[in-house]
């Protein structure tokens, strides 16, 4: 056979982070340095991972591209696939297909203000595009990040996330969990996003944003920042959906004439009003 | 009356032929199996001598399989301490596809655009190249469930397979159309099969059709109407019209021990979309309305051709008696593309 579309690479653990009870994050690398060196991605692309017997599952690449030698993928814990990875060590081995799907944009962001709000594990599509604009802070204009979680506890990449939130000089960022997710020593809001942009009013003036979250919150947020006079194409999302083959051919992810595996997963506002429904 | 030259293969002589072109060239053809509980019987392309040849039928599964197996292995794992390696292997050597219709036949030309669209299906084209086809054309309807000239399908179509037959009284005339078609003939030859004329065919009895073809945009418009939630009761979402249909292509991976399978998945089904977080269809009319649009406006929308053949297969099969070109008109209505 010329080439298995389905054949993937191997690779291997080398390390594994706890993020909350039931989300860890894996540090990977290639086994072969010649899959090493050819592999390039961009920032909201993902794969097609798996613990092999255990069946494949959907991550994005929830690192940026610049880190040369190794991606990282956080993964919540929910059924077979996940649950053979949450077992995983340090020098096991799993499979990757990728990368697959569209990304953000992030050169036509330059310039511009730039607002990324992240809801629980949402944030990891966003972590590689929220390194990026750090790392090339002064290619953009005022950077903004909102991160909210369900409580405390829920929140992952915390040590980052608390790093962003005292770097004031690099961007304004706010921390939420949902009424009754507070501790008694949060120093963040308690609030939905919703209310905190509201509250925020950010400016449309040549502002992009981009949204990951459950489908319920990215959709109010959608709805909110309409409102606040942003124009629905300068509203970034990536969308989540069960995919089992990542090449526009198992049908899992079409909506309309769209797939969301070769057409997104990013897409913008403007298109998902496009689209005929079933999105949230 | 044209040069080119046929043969005719009568009744009797049909299963030594097929014999002896099996034992050049594996056969697959439409054969009829009694059940072991004794509830009937039910037809499908297998390779040759499984069951008894029944050409004149339609088979209840369609010749989906022959290149989208229902359970397919994709690669396999060998684990040792130091690696896992990922093997793989290619489908099958050449085979003969017998006494297929063009409904079917074209079905898989459709799915061709699909398997073949940015990253190519090696494991579809293998087999798509490894099988010679010969196509047994309709010049009047099976019965009254086959709707192929809704569809855009020519029933007498010729051009794109290695032979082509045709009934005739007694018997069938068979006559080659490509070069792969050789080896047909040659087996034709030696078995003594007589030489006549390539038919002049004209279909006939394919009537009243309501043109679906152009109309996937108005559809598409119809998404949220209210009609959606009429047809629903009819649905049961059992899948069956999706296993019998031969477009329906949606697929599960999973892994089974060391190998890696795929295997046949319907949209009409609960679990198709839903994840631990999110399901965007959670009613059945939602997912009866994702199978008969991304036949009729998706799969157009975005490949140019509609997704569904008018084989009939569904219409036969469902348990709920839900026949999809009454589903058509009342869409079709309500979009006001027909009055």
């Amino acid at each position: 056979m010329v080439e298995n579309i389905y054949q993937p690479k191997m690779m291997r653990v080398i390390e594994v982070r706890d993020e909350t009870p039931t989300i860890k994050t894996f540090r990977l690398e290639f086994v072969d340095d010649e899959d090493r060196k050819n592999f390039t991605f961009k920032e909201g692309q993902f794969g097609e991972f798996s613990v092999p017997g255990s069946g494949e599952a959907t991550f994005c690449i929830a690192s940026p591209t610049f880190w040369r030698d190794y991606i990282e993928i956080t993964v919540k814990e929910v059924r077979r696939a996940t649950h053979a990875f949450h077992l995983l060590d340090v020098g096991d081995f799993v499979t990757f297909r990728g990368p697959y799907g569209n990304w953000f944009p992030v050169d036509d962001f330059y310039g511009k203000n730039v607002m990324v709000i992240g809801g629980g594990i949402g944030i990891a599509p966003l972590r590689g595009l929220i390194h990026r604009v750090i790392k090339e802070r002064k290619k953009f204009g005022d950077f903004c990040i909102i991160y909210a979680a369900r409580c405390v506890e829920e929140l992952v990449y915390k040590e980052e996330v608390y790093g962003w939130w005292e770097s004031d000089d690099i961007c304004n960022t706010t921390l939420c969990v949902d009424p009754g997710g507070e501790t008694p020593d949060w120093r963040g809001k308690v609030s939905f996003v919703p209310p905190v942009l509201e509250q925020m009013k950010p400016s449309p003036k040549n502002g992009v944003v981009v949204v990951c979250g459950p489908p319920i919150m990215i959709r109010l947020c959608m709805e909110k920042l309409v409102e606040l006079g942003f124009s629905p194409d300068v509203l970034y999302t990536t969308l989540e959906a069960k995919m089992k083959c990542g090449l526009g051919k198992c049908g899992r992810c079409n909506i309309g004439d769209v797939y969301i595996c070769k057409d997104g997963p990013v897409f913008t506002y403007a298109q998902i009003e496009g689209f005929p429904g079933e999105v949230w | 009356m044209s040069n080119k030259k046929a043969y005719f293969i009568s009744d009797d002589k049909l299963n030594g032929f097929i014999e002896s072109l099996n034992e050049k060239v594996p056969v697959y053809v439409p054969q009829r199996f009694d059940r072991a509980d004794g509830t009937g019987i039910y037809t499908e392309y297998r390779p040759y001598g499984e069951g008894e040849v029944d050409l004149e039928s339609r088979t209840l599964l369609s010749v989906k399989s022959i290149f989208l197996p229902q359970c397919e292995v994709i690669l396999g794992f060998t684990t040792n301490e130091e690696r896992v390696d990922v093997v793989s292997e290619a489908p099958s050597d050449e085979r003969v596809l017998f006494s297929i219709r063009n409904c079917d036949f074209e079905a898989v030309r459709r799915l061709d655009l699909l398997f073949g669209w940015d990253y190519r299906d090696e494991f579809w084209f293998a087999r798509r190249e490894n099988t010679i086809i010969v196509v047994n054309i309709c010049d009047s309807p099976l019965d009254d469930k086959c709707f192929c000239h809704w569809v855009g399908v020519d029933p007498v179509a010729t051009e794109l397979a290695d032979c082509v037959m045709l009934r005739a009284e007694g018997g069938y005339i068979i006559w080659r159309i490509s070069e792969r078609g050789d080896v047909i003939i040659d087996v034709l030859d030696k078995v003594g099969a007589d030489e006549v004329d390539v038919p002049e065919v004209e279909a006939k009895g394919f009537d009243n059709a309501i043109e679906v073809d152009g109309s996937h945009n108005a559809l598409f418009e119809i998404f949220t109407d209210e009609i959606w939630k009429v047809l629903e009761p009819s649905c049961i979402g059992c899948g069956i019209c999706t296993f019998v249909c031969p477009t329906c292509h949606c697929f599960e991976i999973q892994d089974e021990g060391s190998k890696r399978v795929r295997f046949w998945d319907y949209c009409t089904g609960y679990e198709f979309t839903r994840t631990e977080a999110h399901q965007p269809r959670p009613r059945q009319y939602q997912r009866y309305r994702q199978r008969v649009m991304h036949k009729y406006s998706y799969y157009p929308r975005r490949f140019g051709v509609v997704g569904c053949t008018g084989c009939g297969r569904c219409i036969s099969a469902c348990p709920q008696n839900v026949d999809i070109r009454e589903d058509i008109v009342r869409l079709l209505k309500r979009a006001k593309v027909i009055k």
